[in-house]
């Protein structure tokens, strides 16, 4: 079985390595993640040969070829422990070259260097271009490091307008963990008054520019207290890749302590993206790699270890790769294990030394839906320094670029009214003396939510009385103004709300303070940047008061945040369910799957159930992700009506309009979205690829379930690489049928059967009326004459009523 | 609507409703409460549910074809009702978004012209609401025969308190109530003088009334009346104000319902005028447009009958002694003594009637002001009522009620909330403050089926009582004037002084009272700037030319309302002291010359009479020449002294001033007194036509603005008279 597995791992390796590779570094290199290159990158077309600098002791060849990333990771710590890495600006965030205008300005990248190497060498090559009106006297390009001059290239007005190269050693003593690479135009057209706002003062930097660097990897020591170091390092930009070892008999228990730890890592990575390649009994030649241990003798092969006495977490070195480290995660049996992983996601900062026994872990308060760390607080008004440092929210300059507040909404929110999400906006700036078009800006996902103006100075000698409003209205000259502040910082007050349709489940909020640039003739340009901008961090954004309703099934909320998974964050309402005799892709696609969720909450999913088919009814409270490939899960077959296709041996999908649609826009009616199934095609030339279903718990109305299924084992990857997403993918799950092949993401059916959630009967009826107008209308027409005819029968015997009294006594002398 | 294509479906509905209205079921409570709580829950819903543009547009189109379709049929009362359920579905759904999606403000200026304008509306809101409540069901009650032997028939006291009034006003009055059609003996008149004149002394001395004069005039009238209470033990009392003459028919028509019914303790007949009030005569409406009373005395008090919540008037109407006393007199607390002594018998449990018949005219007030006056007294009496007794609270009254005097209350709290309106636009257009937080296309699909359902559902409702847009004139008039009154009355219900209405003087002059319009000026003013604002912004360009749009159709139509309003202050001339009212009885002339020509009456009054002969009789009629006019009524004849005023076709006679106080009497009984001399005429007027009715405003409007322009400029050079 082992060896088995061991062989088709190495069979696999090289197909395997190649198209993730290739993936990753498309991935990266479009979202600008900035990974490490792996040799792959194709070198810019004006790149000059490598520079004499590089040191000969590292020839291109030992730059790898393609290899997994477990691989790479050991091949690129060679034998010295040095690496060289070549990230053009482009993989470093660049997506257009850099443009510098104007007589001073400045623009550049940000590079990050791993806790566990040190910079040997650095080295800039630079391609970039200026205007032919500069003048040699003056005009200079800066590059600068952490704000340190590392160079100046001299302009040479016989170059102007050309495209040019050159490479520059950059000091190495300058570069620290989180590094700044900034150039700077200095620029000048005249050696008289310059106009700093010429046109003829540009500079551009090709994003082709590649930085350099030769590192050194150095050992760390084997100290809990470093954790998450090394085996996951926020400065790499790269996407995280940590092998899991299982060591001893593998059981759900082992697994779901795997789940805590995995979905930790995927926190802790965050949109890097977190791969977990598992071995059993393996460990991983070089490199980092997690080792379940499961027993009170822990036998690992090259690893000296005690007895143990209880769950264990401990560093060692990795025996193959002394660079390299081991984080065991041990116990006498599973469930011990669980414990000692459960402490170490829960409170993994606050162990030291090499070994710590884990005596004991609290038991942790039940978590409340919606409360993951990463979600924004539906249950109050969020204050933005919640979200943002209020650092993050000054800015500065005349054009700062937007301040952005990353806000990850539960996707179920659901509102009858048509009124938005509150935004009670506090900000402060500068007011400039004069200015027509300074403003702040405010958008949504880049779409525009509104623009506040910042008023000049003078507008405020406009009195604040009727007469000044009255004034503003004739001539338009906005709004009214408040009072101006003693610090001479004005602070204002500002309120929008925004469409709850247009906040997608992770949502971006962009403040960006513009300032108008008032010309003040010849030589009286003096620039001076003081132009400032605030968030208050008491400003507020406020999405209580909604209710939590959503038509299901929905792909993209559980693409986007791994909703409904994740309305738990310890995911305690969550179980998994493997294939019968899963292959190690399927443990390494649970552990992924896990880092995914792990990555939208924040919260390591410490309440994970694993469970085989035979035990489904144990879970039959809990939505439930299926992972399956080929035809090892007994379940597809039970299930196989509420399926939206027959997996297994003949392989068929239903298809719906979807399929021939290229839609980019989601309508915020979710009814709009569905396309039920039309057709079904059968066929089995599918060789490779997943698919993602979504459907109703089969064991529980309103519990879900989704469905991970690779044609075979290996596709599973690409199911779980379209999870991670990136600029590679140009489409989302969505709906409740996808099938992912390669980087293609094809949604085939939406189909909404059920809805999770509650509303009360009120909004329920409400939403049920709203969504059926004729039934609405037949509802009005039935409520106004029932109205009518119940006051007809009244006021008729009333009427009768009054009028026998008046008549009363009469009748009575008659009867 | 394609199932409305069908002719015969109507009367398939008609008769489906019926069947249902009539069906057995009904006869349970249970069933008739569970049907009510199913309607309105289901009501509730519906008017929650949020719908977007399109859909809530749909269902204000559907809302008004509906209704529109029903408003043609002759579905009788349940037709009305259906139509007040439409209309409420509208209207409570626009209260619904309104309140619960229009009113996120964004700064503070926004905030306090909305909460302002919310204010207004959700008033004009709740006046409809209680208004359907009050009219959906109009009892139309019978005079009830008196079926008793005359012995047995109770005694009636008629009090006509007067203070300040002329003799010759009262003269007719006190004249007419002796020749009531009740037996003498059981049937005494008081003239109950606060005035303390002897000439009203020998007037009733001479004429077999009774006259009480006291030695202070504390309470006013109630005061009046209450001693006079005391010095009196019939077993009724009827209460006339002195202008008012009654029809000799009265008591038979009234006292019947009494003798019925011992609970009884009130039976009261409309008011009614045979002058044109200040309205009529400056705006020429008089007999083609209903007047202000019309809706009153036509519909509303007709429909408070069928939730026992008629009330007293003042005048014209009987009341119980034994209640009256058990109250303690009539109320004193309040300056309208007249609805809070209803009040208070109703709260002892006492039935209330209203008899829509009229039996009993007089002069409508002379002049704007004194109109004005009127109401505001009717106003603070009003407020000072909810504040010291407010029917809401208190023990003894029903629910129905309680709705009936609350909204006859809250009705003369007008005043503030169409002031709002009336200036609304102003918010947006000169302070640029946004009222609703919604598209202006949101706003429309809410407020426009809200407010044509609920206009169309009135028509129907108040057919010939009332035109529509006409009673927008009226209140704007008494807008400004009555708000700050009931607004002190409603803070302390003390403040304020009574002042009592003047009638029958004459305008000699037409005269522009520029005083009582100043305020309908500074609006239309206000109305003007906002239009230079609006225009200013739509040719500018606007950011939102819909809103702007929107408030510039508000501007003409408040300028069209503001000018019909303030036109009334255009006092027309009245020549006649005595106002003619038409009539056409027989009549013969006998002239000096011993002949005797055979007429009709054209007209007539107090003093005189117009006659109407046959074409081409060629008759010759010397001025001054000295005739006898006889009238008939039945085979009854009744001879006056005269002469001739004018000749030809038409022939104006003068009654000799020196007619006895029997032929006065006489007269009286001849003309004002006559059993169907107003009824016939009474709330005769065409039905409603909405369309038409709001030509004749935007006409009156149109001319009036251009008029009062002109007579604003001839203001500035003529020294101005007030």
């Amino acid at each position: 079985m082992k060896e088995n597995l061991s062989a088709r791992l190495f069979d696999s390796s090289t197909v395997l390595a190649f198209r993730v590779c290739a993936s990753v570094l498309v991935l990266s290199g479009l979202c600008g993640l900035a990974p490490q290159a792996f040799g792959q990158v194709p070198r810019p077309a004006s790149s000059v040969p490598a520079p004499a600098t590089v040191r000969p002791a590292v020839p291109a060849s030992v730059i790898p070829p393609a290899v997994t990333p477990l691989e790479s990771s050991a091949a690129a710590t060679s034998d010295e422990g040095t690496r060289m890495m070549k990230q053009t600006f482009r993989q470093l965030g660049a997506v257009a070259p850099l443009t510098l205008r104007g007589a001073d300005s400045r623009d550049g990248v940000r590079f990050n260097v791993r806790a566990d190497e040190v910079v040997l060498k650095a080295a800039l090559t630079l391609s970039y271009g200026f205007s032919p009106a500069l003048i040699n006297d003056g005009s200079q390009l800066n590059v600068l490091i952490n704000g340190d001059v590392a160079a100046t290239i001299p302009v040479d007005r016989v170059d102007g307008g050309k495209n040019l190269e050159r490479t520059i050693e950059l000091p190495v003593r300058l570069i620290s963990e989180y590094n700044q690479l900034t150039v700077q135009l200095i620029g000048r057209t005249t050696l008289q008054c310059e106009d700093p706002t010429n046109n003829g003062l540009w500079a551009t930097i090709s994003n082709k520019s590649v930085l350099e660097l030769v590192t050194q990897a150095i050992t760390l020591p084997n100290d809990l207290s470093l954790l998450p170091l090394p085996f996951m390092d926020q400065r790499d930009a790269r996407a995280l890749s940590l092998p899991f070892v299982f060591v001893g008999t593998l059981d759900n228990s082992m697994l779901e302590a795997s789940g805590v730890l995995s979905s930790w890592f995927g926190a802790l990575a965050g949109g890097r993206g977190a791969r977990f390649p598992v071995t059993m009994n393996t460990l991983p030649a070089k490199g980092n790699a997690v080792v379940m241990i499961a027993n009170a003798k822990p036998a690992v092969p090259g690893v000296q270890t005690t007895t143990i006495s209880g769950p264990t977490v401990s560093v060692v070195a990795n025996p193959g790769d002394p660079l390299g480290k081991l984080l065991l995660v041990m116990g006498r049996d599973s469930a011990e294990l669980k414990m000692a992983a459960s402490a170490l996601a829960l409170g993994g900062s606050v162990l030291s030394g090499q070994t710590a026994a884990i005596t004991g872990v609290t038991q942790l308060a039940a978590r409340r839906p919606y409360d993951a760390p990463n979600w924004l607080a539906s249950d109050r008004a969020v204050k933005f320094g919640e979200l943002s440092s209020a650092q993050e929210m000054n800015v500065s300059g005349y054009d700062p670029g937007p301040i952005r507040l990353n806000l990850r909404i539960p996707p179920d929110l659901y509102s009858p009214k048509a009124a938005g999400v509150p935004v009670d906006l506090r900000y402060r700036y500068t007011p400039q003396p004069t200015s027509k078009n300074s403003s702040l800006t405010i958008s949504l996902n880049d779409q525009l939510m509104k623009s506040f103006i910042l008023f000049p100075l003078e507008r405020f000698t406009l009195d604040d009385s009727l007469y000044g409003k009255v004034r503003s209205r004739l001539w338009g000259e906005g709004a009214v103004l408040e009072k101006l502040q003693a610090d001479d910082t004005q602070s204002m007050v500002g309120k929008l709300s925004l469409p709850l349709t247009a906040l997608y489940p992770r949502s971006q909020l962009q403040l960006r303070y513009q300032y108008d640039y008032i010309k003040t003739g010849e030589c009286g340009d003096i620039v001076i940047d003081n132009m400032r901008g605030a968030i208050e961090p008491t400003s507020t954004l406020d999405i209580s008061g909604y209710s939590h309703f959503m038509a299901m099934p929905d792909l993209r909320g559980f693409h986007t945040l791994g909703f409904p998974f994740t309305r738990l964050a310890d995911l305690s309402q969550t179980a998994v369910v493997l294939p019968d005799n899963p292959s190690l892709q399927e443990y390494s696609a649970y552990l992924e799957l896990l880092g995914r969720l792990g990555e939208s909450t924040g919260y390591p999913g410490t309440a994970i159930t694993v469970t085989q088919a035979e035990g489904i009814s144990t879970v039959a409270d809990k939505d439930l992700l299926v992972i399956a490939s080929g035809s090892n899960q007994p379940l597809l077959k039970k299930w196989a009506n509420a399926l939206p296709g027959s997996l297994g041996g003949v392989k068929s999908f239903s298809l719906s309009d979807l399929v021939y649609q290229a839609r980019q826009f989601v309508s915020p009616d979710p009814t709009a979205n569905v396309r039920l199934a039309r057709s079904e095609i059968t066929f089995n030339s599918v060789a490779d690829g997943a698919l993602f279903a979504g459907f109703e718990s089969p064991l529980k109305n309103g519990r879900s379930a989704v469905l991970l299924w690779g044609v075979e084992a290996q596709g599973l990857r690409d199911g779980i690489s379209a999870l991670i997403g990136g600029e590679a993918y140009d489409k989302q799950l969505e709906g409740s049928l996808v099938l992912v092949r390669g980087q293609k993401i094809e949604s085939l059916v939406a189909d909404q059967s059920y809805h999770i959630g509650r509303l009360g009967w009120f909004e329920l009826t409400q939403w049920t009326l709203s969504r059926n107008f004729s039934m609405y209308m037949l509802s009005a027409l039935a409520a106004a004459l029932l109205l009518a005819i119940v006051a007809f029968v009244f006021l008729r015997s009333l009427a009768k009523r009054r009028l026998a009294v008046a008549v009363g006594v009469k009748r009575g002398q008659q009867n | 609507m394609s199932i409305f294509s069908f002719t015969e479906l109507p009367e398939k509905l008609e008769r489906f409703g019926k069947k249902l209205a009539d069906a057995s079921f009904w006869e349970s409570s249970v069933i008739r409460a569970f049907a009510a709580a199913v309607a309105v829950l289901l009501f509730v819903i519906v008017i929650a549910v949020p719908l977007d543009l399109i859909q809530q547009s749909t269902i204000g189109v559907l809302a008004f074809v509906v209704s529109s379709k029903i408003r043609r049929l002759s579905w009788g009362r349940g037709g009305i009702l259906i139509m007040i359920g439409i209309s409420l579905l509208m209207t409570m759904r626009y209260v619904f978004w309104r309140v619960t999606e229009t009113l996120e403000f964004e700064d503070t200026s926004d905030a306090v012209f909305g909460y302002l304008l919310l204010f207004a509306e959700l008033y004009g809101i709740t006046c409809l609401v209680l208004g359907y409540i009050q009219t959906a069901w109009p009892l139309e009650r019978q005079p009830v025969m008196i079926d008793r032997p005359v012995a047995e028939w109770p005694t009636v006291d008629i009090f006509i308190p007067t203070y300040n009034e002329d003799l010759s006003v009262v003269r007719l009055s006190v004249l007419a109530a002796l020749t009531l059609d009740w037996p003498a003996d059981k049937l005494r008149v008081y003239l109950l003088d606060d005035g303390h004149r002897d000439s009203f002394r020998d007037f009733a001395q001479n004429c077999g009334a009774i006259y009480f004069a006291r030695d202070n005039n504390r309470h006013a009238k109630a005061g009046n009346l209450n001693e006079a209470l005391k010095r009196t033990n019939g077993d009724f009392v009827a209460i006339f104000d002195c202008d008012h003459i009654p029809t000799r028919s009265f008591l038979q028509l009234t006292m019947g319902s009494f003798l019925r019914d011992p609970k009884l303790a009130m039976v009261q007949t409309p008011h009614f005028f045979f002058s044109p009030d200040p309205f009529e005569r400056n705006l020429e409406t008089h007999g083609k447009v209903p007047n202000e009373g019309q809706l009153f005395y036509g519909l509303v008090q007709d429909g408070n009958d069928i939730w026992n919540a008629s009330f007293f008037c003042g005048s014209c109407a009987v009341l119980r002694r034994a209640p009256l006393e058990e109250i303690g007199g009539v109320a004193v607390e309040t300056v309208t003594e007249d609805a809070h002594t209803a009040l208070k018998m109703s709260r002892l449990g006492y039935n209330m009637a209203y008899i829509a018949v009229p039996q009993a005219a007089g002069l409508a007030t002379e002049n704007l002001s004194s109109h004005v006056g009127q109401r505001i007294r009717w106003a603070r009496g009003m407020a000072q009522i909810f504040r010291i007794d407010n029917p809401l609270f208190g023990f003894g009254l029903t629910l129905g009620q309680r709705l009936c005097y609350v909204n006859a209350m809250l009705h003369f709290f007008y005043g503030l909330p169409r002031l709002i309106f009336l200036s609304a636009p102003a918010a947006y257009l000169v302070f640029g403050a946004h009222v609703f937080t919604a598209t202006t296309s949101m706003v429309l699909a809410y407020a426009l089926p809200a407010i044509v359902l609920a206009s169309m559902t009135n028509s129907k409702i108040q057919r010939n009582h009332r035109h529509s847009f006409w009673n927008e004139v009226y209140e704007t008039v008494l807008a400004w004037y009555i708000s700050v009154p009931v607004l002190m009355a409603l803070l302390n219900p003390k403040w304020g002084k009574f002042n009592v209405t003047a009638k029958g003087g004459k305008i000699d002059k037409e005269y522009y009272d520029w005083k009582m319009a100043l305020p309908y000026v500074l609006l239309l003013g206000l109305n003007a700037v906002c239009a230079v604002f609006g225009l200013t912004e739509l040719l500018r360009g606007s950011d939102e030319p819909f809103t702007a749009l929107i408030n510039c159709v508000w501007v003409v139509y408040n300028t069209v309302i503001l000018s019909a309003s303030a036109y009334v202050a255009n006092e027309a001339r009245q020549i006649r002291h005595t106002p003619r009212i038409k009539a056409t009885f027989p009549a013969t002339v006998g002239r000096a010359n011993g002949r005797t020509v055979m007429c009709e009456t054209a007209n007539f009054s107090s003093t005189g009479l117009g006659l109407k002969l046959p074409k081409d009789n060629g008759i010759k009629w010397e001025i001054g020449e000295r005739v006898h006019v006889s009238i008939f009524r039945g085979d009854k004849e009744s001879t006056f002294p005269g002469f001739v005023q004018t000749g030809g076709q038409f022939v104006g006679i003068q009654f000799d001033e020196s007619l006895t106080l029997k032929q006065t009497k006489e007269l009286a009984k001849m003309t004002f007194g006559r059993a169907d001399m107003w009824a016939t005429e009474w709330d005769k007027h065409t039905e409603d036509k909405p369309l038409t009715s709001i030509k004749n405003v935007v006409g009156h409007g149109v001319v009036n603005l251009y008029g009062l322009i002109r007579s604003g400029v001839r203001g500035a050079f003529v020294k101005r008279r007030t």
